[in-house]
């Protein structure tokens, strides 16, 4: 009860986190909406048994990529002194889109007939997932894993290109 | 201890691009550590060294059908001639924008590095059995396409188009994902042989809703209509030979992932994807050809003719049978020439200070111009479909594929929108023959490496078009193990 | 003691929405990106909890590579954000209209 309680409670967290970002006024209140969200995802995957999963999450969005982007908010709000504030568009017809499309999709996931081989439980305390992980990235995932690195280095090259101070003559 | 599958099988499949990524990344070195030195020829050759190691590996493979990876990674006659489609269209790019890029200021030469990035990701995407492995081939592709699409960065343009494509492609790539959540959760696999065991068992809305979001995510890489919005804008502001990559490289790589994926992986479902494809293909071709019938500018005219022949591709899916897959893949091969050299010529008109791609600037083109004018008379002609050049088989077997399996109103519509694309394709013709020119003639440089690679389409263009068969029973006989 | 799987993929169905709407209607380029993240992380709670639900470890490893693309797609799409912005000096998607039409 109290397990399913708390389930409820950081799923809210989650979504509220995910409503400011969309329909926040100011880019930096939605900046921190977005650390709500991300840490309420990583409350979800604790909850899951994903102990390490919820590591990575912490450090790769809240500590990489949400800092990058407050730093783009930074510094596009420091160039040019640009209003910084942005208005949503037609708040209460997107509301409306938002609403709709969220519950149909919902009620359909939740009266989906699936299979019943296990309802999530929580897992037992000590037994972690990293082992597994590891087992799955040099063994059935290794090409994906090895795909990974090429994904991040055209990022890596592709960003600089476009970021560095341009070569002329 | 864990056993890693990793033996002659895994090495041969991705030899060819694995060379090409290591190639790129030779290129790189040499290009940050060749900074002092001037001209980037260097640099472009350095890379079209690696498409040509990826070459060797894939000719030298050619006829070896092998699986690997547990079978997530295929090494077979797609997508070895896949390959060759990429290979080509990507050394092509690298001939044209020598010189192009310079002359409109660009000096990042990371230019051609990332073509290589990009051509690996294709190459990763015409042989994944995984929805995992397809779906970082694809993001390898994007994200050096992205990049690519905004390397002219003083030009509003570019970067534009850069931002465009970015956005809609990561939009799309959310879709991908949800759809891959989507045939986990239904049958616990990501693998085509998984996911074809589990189809069985599978609830059905959850099938039905990951086939839609696959659709949604793949035919906004492969511009197909409704995704298609973004295309033109993104074309058109592109530079020129990236343009070329992005509607040839990057729209083949799509179109192997979607006919891999669903004639193989979704093949049980093809009820259920065989008619959303025969109407999105009806579409695509239609609005495609519609609005290339208004445009005044060449370059945006090509763009809404490549949606087109999007729709003429995924007529070739829809059809679904090997003989139809084996068409899909000689198009690309078809499509892959004459859209390059059209892109060439286009580039070679272009000068530092204007592009000259407008309808008007092509005028009397060839009293200029006459040996660049008669090869835009090919492609074009080619593109229309006119016997015997290149286009005209794409379009013949794709027709032939679609009546061989009962399916005539899209044959019968596929011809009927031929014929409107021939109006537009001929008025490019008109004006450059029988129109006089506008102004004064532009300062045109000469681009030795541009001319070779407008000659190379050219003779391409003719050749696949007076022999198709061997091509065509390459791919025919590939697509037959793939079809079940 | 348990939550049944609808309702973690509802959620994530709930998630993913919201960040389509942010994608589909924002107008600052900042923040469509972070709607971008939003619909990557629902996808990722889906495919955690459908990992347990299966009981395959597969999913759990998927989500790394979403998040290996999601960390390259914001390095990249930042960069090209701030291409258009030396240029323009606005973030506003309306007024980049230029190649509209």
């Amino acid at each position: 009860m109290i397990y399913a309680a708390l389930f409820y409670a950081i799923a809210l967290f989650t979504v509220a986190g995910a409503f400011g970002v969309a329909f926040s006024e100011n880019v930096v209140y939605s900046a921190f909406s977005l650390m709500a969200t991300l840490l309420g995802a990583a409350g979800l995957y604790v909850f899951l048994g994903a102990d390490f999963l919820a590591a990575v999450q912490l450090l790769v969005y809240v500590g990489g990529i949400l800092v990058l982007t407050l730093f783009a908010i930074m510094l596009t709000h420091q160039i040019s002194d640009v209003e910084v504030s942005n208005r949503a568009v037609g708040r209460w017809p997107a509301l409306g889109l938002v609403g709709f499309v969220g519950i149909a999709m919902a009620t359909a996931l939740v009266r989906a007939p699936w299979k019943v081989s296990g309802e999530v439980v929580a897992k037992a305390a000590g037994e972690g997932t990293t082992y597994g992980i590891g087992d799955a990235f040099l063994g059935p995932f290794l090409l994906p894993f090895e795909l990974a690195s090429i994904v991040l280095l055209t990022a890596l090259v592709g960003a600089i290109v476009l970021s560095r101070k341009e070569i002329r003559d | 201890m864990i056993q890693v599958p990793f033996g002659t099988a895994e090495w041969q499949s991705i030899a060819p691009f694995s060379l090409v990524a290591i190639g790129g990344m030779i290129a790189l070195l040499w290009a940050v550590f060749a900074e002092e030195r001037p001209g980037t020829t260097s640099v472009m050759w350095m890379s079209q060294a690696g498409l040509a190691a990826g070459l060797v590996a894939t000719i030298a493979l050619l006829g070896s059908e092998k699986a690997s990876f547990g079978g997530t990674f295929a090494l077979d006659g797609v997508s070895l001639l896949a390959n060759l489609v990429f290979l080509l269209s990507a050394s092509m790019t690298l001939f044209m924008a020598q010189g192009h890029l310079e002359s409109m200021g660009v000096r990042a030469r990371e230019f051609y590095p990332l073509v290589l990035f990009a051509t690996a990701g294709m190459m990763i995407m015409g042989a994944a059995r995984d929805l995992v492995i397809l779906f970082l081939g694809i993001e390898v592709m994007s994200l050096a396409a992205y990049v690519l699409a905004g390397i002219h960065r003083r030009d509003p343009g570019s970067t534009e188009a850069a931002l465009k494509y970015f956005v809609l492609g990561a939009f799309a790539t959310c879709f991908l994902l949800y759809g891959i959540a989507a045939f986990y959760g239904a049958t616990g696999a990501t693998s085509y042989d998984g996911i074809r065991a589990g189809l069985a068992s599978a609830p059905r809305a959850a099938l039905i809703g990951g086939v839609a979001l696959l659709v949604v995510a793949l035919g906004f890489k492969a511009a197909i209509v409704p995704f298609q919005a973004w295309t033109p804008d993104v074309y058109q502001g592109a530079p020129t030979a990236v343009t070329a990559l992005m509607s040839v490289g990057v729209k083949a790589a799509a179109f192997v992932g979607i006919t891999r994926l669903f004639l193989d992986g979704l093949g049980p479902l093809h009820q259920d994807w065989q008619r959303i494809f025969w109407v999105l293909a009806v579409l695509t071709m239609t609005v495609g050809n519609v609005f290339a019938l208004v445009q005044g500018n060449v370059k945006r005219m090509l763009a809404y003719s490549s949606i087109a022949h999007a729709g003429y591709l995924l007529a070739g899916v829809a059809v679904g049978t090997s003989r139809a897959g084996g068409a899909v893949l000689l198009y690309l091969f078809t499509y892959a020439f004459m859209t390059l050299g059209a892109f060439g010529v286009l580039i070679a008109l272009g000068t530092g200070e204007k592009p000259n791609d407008d309808l008007d600037d092509l005028r009397g083109l060839a009293d200029r111009r006459p040996l660049l004018a008669g090869a835009m008379t090919i492609f074009l002609l080619s593109l229309t479909g006119i016997p015997p050049l290149a286009g005209f088989v794409g379009k013949f077997y794709v027709v032939e594929s679609a009546v061989n399996a009962g399916w005539f109103w899209l044959a019968i519509l596929l011809v009927l929108n031929s014929a409107i694309a021939a109006y537009y394709y001929l008025a490019v013709i008109v004006a450059m023959w029988m129109r006089d020119p506008i102004g004064d003639e532009p300062a045109w440089e000469s681009r030795p490496y541009l001319a070779a690679a407008l000659l190379a389409a050219t003779v391409g263009t003719v050749l696949v078009g007076l022999f198709p068969s061997g091509t065509l029973d390459f791919a025919r006989h590939a697509f037959a193990s793939i079809v079940r | 003691m348990t939550v049944p799987i609808g309702h973690w993929l509802a959620l994530s169905a709930v998630l993913f929405s919201i960040g389509a709407v942010g994608v589909l209607l924002r107008r600052n380029l900042i923040v469509v990106l972070m709607a971008i993240e939003i619909m990557l992380n629902a996808v990722n709670v889906a495919f955690v909890a459908l990992s347990r639900h299966l009981q395959s470890m597969d999913g759990q490893v998927i989500v790394f590579f979403v998040m290996t693309v999601a960390a390259a797609e914001a390095a990249v799409g930042l960069a090209i954000i701030l291409a258009v912005f030396a240029q323009r000096r606005t973030l506003n998607a309306d007024e980049l209209g230029r190649l509209r039409g």
